[in-house]
């Protein structure tokens, strides 16, 4: 199927999660999204819409078969369950894009689900044939029999009270079809999941009757179930928060897709603004750049006779474009007395000229290729 | 405030040149003061297209430092005004992109819009031109190259903070091998503001040095450039539609000489 991939909400191994809990959690939660199911090299999909499943693929089956195939391998501990949120809104457009995958409403999906579901059932309750199943459900329309109710309810590990009443119902639908023929038009409303009690509206019948005796019984297990229900929330919340790929992302990464575009990476981007910006300095960068300067001309004045001694201070200014301010302090031992009431000699002048061009030589050389540098850099030489 | 609008695409040879030149003429025809500045400074041909070249100042000249940008303005046809960037590679070794803020600060103070022909690629003097204005529109060909080029470069120009107007498509053909123009939407994901045809009297008008706004009114590609001028200033426009003369009235009308 044609469905966007972008980060799972949630993600577990078959062994580690059961799938009957995770599809009944995605009812009550009347999730829209997808369910991705990898095993080896055979990947499979699920699309609900309202929690409900709408559309399946499995490798080449698509449909009942592909449900049936992604039944057969749910609980492998090779198997990756990994479930996609997509919005309501985009629902329709993901559905008309993988109408080939749409389940038939007259589909038997529902049995095949609920095949999973008396599965796990079955497992987890020694009363493993219908007949007893009937009776637990028969019994728990009597009000006197509530107990037996909540302990079927407590077994599939529901998360709530209202999908609690619909898997009931649900199991209820598939027992009465066996037994009682003239319970057919309960079972057709039950059938419908969206709001699978609401819409009972015939006062008197059997299924009111359970509801009624129904929503008390399972108070407490709602409180028991509101701190599974706490830690699955900041999970949603946190999926609130992602970006949008919806319709319109769908759309886009296809036709992308088609002509063999792709998206201009954040790397790409910053690479190409920072040859515009004729490379980024950092604070960092231009505090090295300095002490090296530092260094490298003073141990280069250093070097020229009767030097004694020399101090360099470099600052240099990264605001717009990269300037600076050199001032370098020598103290030349030739400087006599008498040199110095006679004034500047030509020897200092030389001596001047001489740290001016070596402090140039260092900048040029710290900045290959961009000598004009040179230009907006001022060296001062002072000489004691 | 005066607008400062780049026209940028990422290719080369999208067109982007022409439309500039046309969409200053028509912008000016509709009494806005409108600048058109070429910062192709390698690849100048805007002053070709609008017959302008051989101008003493250029933009090469104030990016060098060597004249100031009120003497590189020139009135175009139209009343457009234009600073062509000058076709000279001497003087390119001394172009500073630096400089050309400081240009365009002093030249927006005279004009309601300043269009920049950007150059294509996203070099250092395409970002350059396109960093310089506040808005930009993308022009790019239904084609997968271009389109390509095109999201690179709005991508890059989201990320300098400047404002997409939309993208015009040119050249387009009713061809199924090019992409639609909701294609073009979905995958630029901006509007597409202007479809211009395929049209033959552009590379005619450009031969003449003459904009096809001014040379041909009434070819669809006029009609869509002015259409295009006008939504950018919230103004109206009828398109010219063209003559519907017979093909006996046009021959007859050749064959006497007459036809204008």
């Amino acid at each position: 199927m044609d469905l966007p991939i972008t980060r799972p909400s949630q993600m577990s191994y078959g062994d580690e999660i059961d799938f009957n809990d995770l599809l009944d959690k995605l009812r009550s939660k009347r999730f829209n999204g997808f369910i991705r199911v990898t095993h080896g090299k055979s990947e499979g999909y699920i699309l609900l819409k309202n929690g409900m499943e709408r559309a399946s693929s499995f490798d080449d089956y698509s449909k009942m078969e592909a449900l049936q195939k992604i039944k057969s391998i749910v609980n492998d501990n090779k198997t990756l369950i990994e479930v996609f949120d997509i919005k309501e809104s985009h629902m329709k457009y993901l559905m008309d894009l993988n109408k080939f995958f749409v389940i038939d409403s007259d589909s038997k999906v529902e049995n095949i689900l609920q095949d999973l579901k008396k599965n796990k059932t079955q497992q987890n309750t020694s009363a493993s044939s219908p007949s007893t199943a009937l009776n637990e459900l028969k019994s728990s329309e009597v009000p006197g029999s509530i107990d037996n109710h909540v302990e079927i309810v407590k077994e599939q590990e529901t998360v709530n009270a209202e999908i609690k009443n619909e898997i009931i119902s649900e199991e209820k639908d598939e027992v009465i079809e066996e037994v009682d023929e003239s319970l057919e038009e309960m079972k057709n409303i039950s059938e419908d999941k969206t709001h699978p009690l609401d819409k009972n509206s015939e006062p008197g019948t059997s299924t009111l009757e359970v509801e009624e005796i129904r929503v008390p019984a399972t108070e407490g297990i709602n409180k028991e179930n509101n701190k599974e229900v706490e830690d699955i929330e900041p999970e949603y919340q946190n999926e609130l928060k992602e970006p949008d790929f919806g319709m319109e992302s769908v759309k886009r990464k296809n036709i992308m897709k088609k002509y063999g575009l792709k998206d201009v990476g954040e790397k790409e981007v910053d690479d190409i603004l920072e040859t515009y910006k004729g490379g980024i300095l950092s604070d960092d960068d231009v505090e090295k750049i300095e002490l090296n300067l530092m260094n490298k001309i003073k141990k280069s004045t250093l070097g020229i006779p009767k030097i004694k001694g020399t101090e360099v201070m470099v600052f240099l200014d990264n605001d717009s474009e990269l300037s600076g301010i050199i001032n370098i302090i020598t103290e030349y031992e030739s400087r006599s007395l008498f040199s110095r009431i006679r004034g500047e000699s030509k020897d200092i002048q030389n001596i001047r000229r001489q740290i001016t061009n070596i402090a140039q030589m260092e900048i040029k050389k710290s900045f290959r290729g961009y000598h004009e540098i040179i230009d907006v850099i001022e060296i001062n030489v002072e000489i004691s | 405030m005066t607008r400062v609008i780049s026209i940028a695409s990422g290719k080369g040879g999208v067109g982007k040149t022409t439309i500039t030149a046309n969409l200053g003429v028509a912008l000016s025809t509709y009494g806005e003061e409108t600048i058109v500045l070429d910062a192709d400074v390698a690849m100048a041909n805007l002053e070709l297209i609008l017959g302008m070249e051989g101008k003493s100042i250029t933009l090469h000249d104030v990016l060098s430092g060597e004249a100031s940008i009120e003497d590189a303005i020139y009135e175009g046809p139209g009343g457009v005004k234009v600073v062509p960037a000058g076709i000279s590679l001497e003087g390119l070794r001394k172009v500073r992109l630096d400089r050309l803020e400081g240009a365009l600060e002093t030249i927006v103070e005279n004009a309601d819009i300043l269009l920049i022909d950007a150059p294509a690629g996203l070099e250092k003097d395409a970002l350059a031109a396109i960093a310089a204005a506040q808005e930009m529109i993308l022009v790019t060909t239904p084609e997968v190259p271009s389109i390509s080029d095109a999201l690179k470069t709005k991508i890059v120009a989201n990320k300098l903070g400047v404002e997409i107007i939309g993208v015009i498509v040119n050249r387009e053909q009713h061809d199924k091998t090019f992409l639609t123009i909701d294609e073009i939407e979905t995958i630029l994901e901006i509007p597409v503001i202007s479809v211009i045809p395929d049209d033959p009297e552009v590379s005619r008008a450009a031969a003449f040095g003459e904009p096809l706004v001014v040379k041909n009114p009434k070819s669809p590609t006029s009609n869509a450039i002015m259409q295009l001028g006008a939504d950018l200033i919230g103004e109206e426009y009828h398109p010219i539609e063209p003559d519907k003369k017979g093909v006996i009235a046009k021959l007859v009308e050749g064959l006497l000489g007459r036809r204008g």
